[in-house]
């Protein structure tokens, strides 16, 4: 008797247990990072490849879309991950953490001196705008925890 | 064997006759006519009967015959002289039907476990759809809540190039 009472307890303890001890463990968390421009003007147009981005995109005042480069990477926090834009620029994307079924990305864009901290859900989206617009286009990083 | 001998033995039921009279009253019965229209009829009310005795037994509600038995029996014949408390019969319960009391014991555990995980989680995705804290040196950051995810833009510089 005693001892299936024990057995009870020790189960209830690993489950409860169980998930801290994953979330403790901090593992590497996929992130797809893609590079996009974004024009005011021209033919309005989102290519294929950016179709699930359709309905953030579609926000903005910028009609038409081209993805110009994508990062996928393994992020673990406080370790940053370089994205290059065309034209020798560069942003940063740090994770900062991705705990409690959140991620919070950090994205430095030194073009525009510009600097962010975003927690999103899981399944969620950054986009954000990472240089000054220029003749009506600018370039915009789009993250997404999950790959 | 005659008629006589025979009449007490017909209508016995199986094993009910030693192997002699058995032997004497098959001997008799495939001689006598009589005799075996006698069995018949002893054979076809016994089948009567017994169908009877079934369905009225068939129409009686037992369902309560065993808590009517145990109502009946003194408390002290089976829980002992001294009735014991709450606590008492529940261990003795327990003492009885350990794998049931396990599982009864891990089963409202193991669903507390499952509701906190399943509430931990979607109020983890539910609460936090985003937050977003933004800097700019010459710019002026703005944040758009779509249900995709968060945008920010940060506009057109200054210089206007």
């Amino acid at each position: 008797m005693r001892s299936a009472w024990a057995a009870a307890w020790v189960a209830v303890a690993v489950l409860l247990l169980a998930p801290a001890a994953a979330e403790a463990a901090d593992a590497p968390l996929p992130v797809r990072i893609r590079v996009l421009h974004g024009s005011r003007q021209g033919t309005p147009g989102v290519p294929p490849g950016l179709e699930d981005l359709r309905g953030q995109l579609s926000a903005t005042a910028y009609v038409r879309w081209e993805q110009a480069g994508e990062v996928q990477a393994s992020m673990v926090p406080k370790k940053p991950v370089p994205v290059s834009l065309p034209g020798g620029e560069s942003v940063t994307v740090t994770l900062i953490d991705s705990r409690s079924g959140a991620a919070t990305f950090e994205v430095s864009a030194p073009s525009s001196r510009t600097q962010s901290r975003v927690t999103v859900a899981p399944g969620k989206r950054i986009v954000q705008q990472v240089s000054a617009e220029r003749g009506g286009s600018a370039w915009f990083v789009t993250i997404r925890a999950g790959g | 064997m005659k008629c006589a001998g025979a009449a007490p033995l017909l209508g016995s039921r199986p094993g009910e006759l030693d192997p002699a009279e058995e032997a004497a009253l098959s001997a008799h019965l495939s001689t006598c006519e009589a005799c075996r229209a006698r069995q018949a009829d002893q054979d076809a009310l016994a089948r009567v009967v017994e169908n009877g005795l079934l369905g009225e037994a068939a129409r009686r509600d037992f369902s309560s015959f065993a808590d009517g038995v145990m109502a009946r029996i003194p408390a002290s014949a089976w829980q002992g002289a001294a009735t014991p408390g709450l606590l008492g019969r529940l261990l003795e319960l327990f003492r009885r039907h350990r794998v049931l009391a396990t599982a009864s014991a891990l089963a409202p555990a193991l669903a507390a476990l499952a509701l906190y995980l399943y509430i931990g989680r979607t109020t983890g995705t539910g609460a936090v759809e985003f937050s977003v804290e933004v800097t700019s040196e010459d710019l002026a950051p703005m944040v758009l809540d779509t249900s995709d995810g968060p945008i920010i833009l940060v506009g057109e510089a200054s210089d206007g190039t």
